[in-house]
């Protein structure tokens, strides 16, 4: 009989482990493993970075864990400042511990536009990271559109997981799948900027005030 | 008026090598004219930002968080040049530095615009700095050096800076840092 395998879900958004997007697209991963036999663990990296001690529970259940994955938002082309600062800890934790276990790691990135090639650099620094704290990159998952899914998109999922169950690399296809727009840009574009509206006139906003130059400079 | 440079020093503790940089870019901004103030990030009272975009539909252009992240987005975009000082971690900033960017969206509108095949952010003011960034490592060059100076390159266009520059280096073995330094940033203010 094989021992019970441990996924370990990272959750890299400030809004936790049981909402936004980050957090759905994460458990779309692991929810699928746990059925299948695993066992799940999923940690805040805003609160593991609070303390000594969850900066402990973070490292043990990363060296613990058969798999990793991180589900997390684009912010300004990167990671999240509490993301990078969480992974900064875990890389100097296990540098030079090469003789540890060395799981998989997969990455989830979604972005607030609607071109899901604009999270290319955040995945590259994830894999950047990999390498300083000896753990097997695996692959990814890059999504616009905070990170909205469709038939491709919920295919690619479903090939993560199968990919993990296997304990094999995220294959090409996931890529292909998700490479396109869900959305035409100028569609994005005028749609957005209506929930912008509308999302600051429930503030009491009018349409003039999302255009505020509070620091505007002396001339 | 002379024109104006904020540092954003994202050095994680005291050290020789970073200082040595810092030094180096207020004296060569000086020596070019400039004034410049440097915000030692690390020793600012900064909360990350909670991704609640209050700072576009709430009150917009200034972040609900009343601490200093509020104070170093007034000052990045009333400056004419904003420099990154910074240790490269997995080819991005360090985790100082990336919470003061994070902290400085309510510079820019909420509102979508397409640039160049893609979807960005539309301006909030007429006006924004350039950027110089200074990544600095201890180590041999690597992949990672590729990736910060993209990264810079795709914050110019979200931040909408007119010019960009970066230089990679290692204060410890750079043979004349004050020639490099002023190399980058003759990039983006001229001579």
């Amino acid at each position: 009989m094989t021992a019970t395998r441990h996924v370990l879900l990272l959750i890299g958004s400030p809004k936790g482990l049981n909402a936004g997007n980050s957090s759905r697209l994460g458990k779309a991963v692991v929810e699928p493993l746990e059925a299948l036999g695993w066992r799940t663990e999923s940690l805040h990296l805003h609160a593991a970075i609070g303390s000594q001690e969850t900066l402990d529970q973070l490292m043990e259940a990363i060296d613990s864990a058969d798999l990793i994955v991180l589900s997390m938002p684009l912010y300004v082309d990167s990671l999240p400042a509490p993301v990078i600062e969480a992974l900064y800890r875990v890389a100097q934790h296990r540098d030079g511990m090469t003789s540890r276990s060395k799981p998989r790691f997969i990455s989830l990135v979604n972005c607030g536009f609607v071109d899901p090639w604009q999270n290319a650099g955040a995945q590259r620094m994830v894999q950047q990271f990999c390498k300083r704290a000896n753990l097997e990159w695996a692959g990814s998952l890059s999504l616009g559109m905070g990170g909205n899914t469709n038939t491709s998109i919920r295919e690619a999922i479903s090939l993560i997981v199968e990919s993990a169950q296997r304990e094999q690399p995220v294959p090409p296809r996931v890529t292909e799948l998700t490479r396109k727009r869900v959305m035409p840009p100028l569609l994005y574009v005028l749609g957005g900027n209506h929930i912008w509206r509308r999302e600051a006139r429930k503030n009491g906003l009018r349409r003039r005030d999302l255009k505020a130059q509070p620091y505007k400079r002396a001339t | 008026m002379k024109s104006h440079a904020v540092i954003l020093d994202g050095s994680l503790s005291a050290n020789a090598g970073a200082d040595r940089l810092l030094t180096s870019v207020v004296d060569q901004l000086d020596a070019m004219t400039w004034t410049s103030e440097v915000l030692p990030l690390r020793d600012l009272s900064m909360a990350p930002c909670t991704g609640c975009f209050g700072c576009w539909i709430v009150t917009p252009g200034e972040c609900v968080i009343a601490d200093q992240g509020r104070d170093v987005a007034r000052q990045i975009v009333t400056s004419d040049l904003t420099v990154y000082l910074t240790p490269i971690q997995f080819g991005g900033y360090s985790y100082v530095l990336k919470r003061a960017i994070d902290r400085s969206i309510p510079i820019i509108s909420p509102y979508f615009r397409r640039v160049g095949g893609e979807v960005h952010h539309t301006r909030r003011y007429r006006r924004y700095p350039s950027i110089v960034a200074f990544g600095f490592r201890s180590s041999e060059a690597s992949e990672e050096d590729a990736i910060f100076e993209t990264l810079v390159a795709r914050n110019a266009i979200n931040m909408h800076a007119p010019r960009n520059a970066v230089a990679v280096l290692d204060p410890g073995v750079e043979a004349d840092i004050d020639r490099r330094v002023r190399e980058t940033l003759e990039e983006v203010i001229g001579r």
